[in-house]
């Protein structure tokens, strides 16, 4: 046998998938082939550790924003006895970040509005898909306000502790953050000459997307390091 | 970021008379049903986003997307044996439109957390010696579709039919690229001196 061959019949060994007069041959060869017995042995190794690895856990505002997302679009009405009375919001604590993360809610509520409005543009006749497209614009317009709102929130919220993350991570964040504001400059710019091209306007609130998820980025950062402090204070 | 226990797999182990009754009462509009769905799959539906998202912030925003879309498109299920292949779809197809999105873009936003994690990773370093660091690494520099075979296949516990259906390819493909995958992550953890 070749190493190629008992290449393959390696993986399939490793997934215990390999029996009978194949097993055997790569046994033969793998009596005579360091290489390919280190190959197995690795593999072995990788698969073992791969089933090991730990598995992220997603935190329960996503969860929250779906739901919300779903009351905001109105998919179904809902079935009798199941309320939907709002939980505290992102579990914040200072009055500024709760208000930033009412603001960033906002957010997937008019975005959730804003896809539905897409989808009946999409679906209806002539007539109504001019509906569905002037729906979609007064959306984006006031999808886009929100936004702008969340952004304003959060980096009030940001801006009041910025002293307080690693000199590294805030160099990091101006960076990026130039970056998105080109990119959002640039989008402006391109709606303002097309007010009616939608996908200029999803490429805009894309951008804002973006920032809204980097000033979210960095408040959790500032949180987890004002957390770190406080348990050092207590060591201390 | 939270971390649990290692993933188990949904698909073949999920209770397919409940996975059943809960599509069909998600499909009335039940709140309930669609979280239990929601409960049921947010955690390897997440461990494959955030594998390809490689940050907590946006692999969330994306669950919430994929969900989102699962949630509204929930009364085009017919049959609910198809259900977790779909919803595993639209979670890849989700995360590859991501990718796009972020190559367009040059590349040129470094998720703050990449920062914060390596700050950790160097703090605990002296404390790690086991292989879940160089194997998650190693992961992170596959292929898209190398990347989705190998988190499927050997970290969720799927098979190579489920993954072909998921894909859209053949059997046989799935098994080559998983070989594939392996090769190349033995290949980084070498380099690393992990193996």
């Amino acid at each position: 046998m070749r190493c190629r061959k008992a290449n393959e019949y390696i993986s399939r060994s490793v997934d215990g998938e390999l029996a009978g007069r194949k097993a055997a041959r790569l046994e033969r060869h793998l009596a005579s082939c360091g290489e390919c017995r280190a190959l197995l042995e690795d593999l072995r190794k990788i698969v073992g550790g791969a089933t090991e690895l730990d598995a992220p856990e997603p935190s329960d505002r996503v969860w929250r924003n779906i739901r919300a997302g779903l009351a905001a679009a109105d998919v179904k009405p809902l079935v009798e006895g199941i309320s939907l009375e709002p939980r505290p919001f992102f579990g914040l604590g200072a009055p500024a970040l709760r208000y930033a993360g009412v603001a960033a809610l906002a957010v997937v509520l008019v975005f959730s509005g804003v896809v539905i409005g897409t989808r009946l543009g999409r679906q209806g006749t002539p007539a109504r898909s001019d509906r569905g497209e002037k729906y979609t614009l007064a959306k984006l317009d006031e999808a886009e306000r929100y936004y702008q709102q969340a952004i304003k929130s959060l980096n009030e919220a940001f801006v009041s502790e910025k002293g307080a993350l690693v000199p590294q991570v805030a160099e990091l964040f101006d960076r990026n953050l130039a970056v998105i504001d080109a990119t959002i400059q640039a989008c402006r710019r391109a709606v303002l000459e097309e007010p009616d091209d939608l996908q200029a306007r999803r490429y805009l609130l894309s951008a804002y997307t973006e920032k809204v998820t980097l000033l979210d980025s960095a408040l959790d950062l500032q949180k987890r390091d004002r957390e770190t402090a406080g348990k050092g204070k207590k060591i201390l | 970021m939270e971390r649990t226990s290692p993933e188990r797999p949904v698909w073949g182990t999920a209770d397919k008379a409940r996975l059943a009754e809960l599509v069909e009462r998600g499909r009335a509009g039940d709140l309930a049903a669609t979280e239990a769905l929601y409960e049921m799959f947010k955690r390897p539906v997440f461990g494959l986003i955030y594998r390809h998202a490689q940050n907590q912030a946006v692999a969330e925003d994306l669950l919430q997307d994929v969900f989102l879309k699962i949630f509204t498109h929930l009364r085009e299920v017919r049959d609910a044996g198809t259900f977790p292949g779909w919803v595993f779809r639209i979670a890849l197809n989700t995360s590859y439109s991501y990718l796009r999105q972020k190559k367009a873009q040059g590349d040129k936003l470094v998720p703050l957390d990449d920062l914060g994690g390596n700050i950790e990773d160097r703090a605990t370093e002296a404390v790690e010696k086991d292989l879940r660091g160089p194997l998650e690494q190693a992961i992170r520099t596959l292929a898209p579709r190398l990347r989705s075979v190998f988190v499927l296949h050997d970290v969720q516990g799927f098979k190579h039919e489920e993954i072909a259906r998921t894909l859209g390819c053949a059997v046989g493909t799935s098994k080559s690229q998983l070989f594939k995958a392996r090769i190349k992550v033995r290949e980084y953890l070498r380099v690393k001196k992990a193996v």
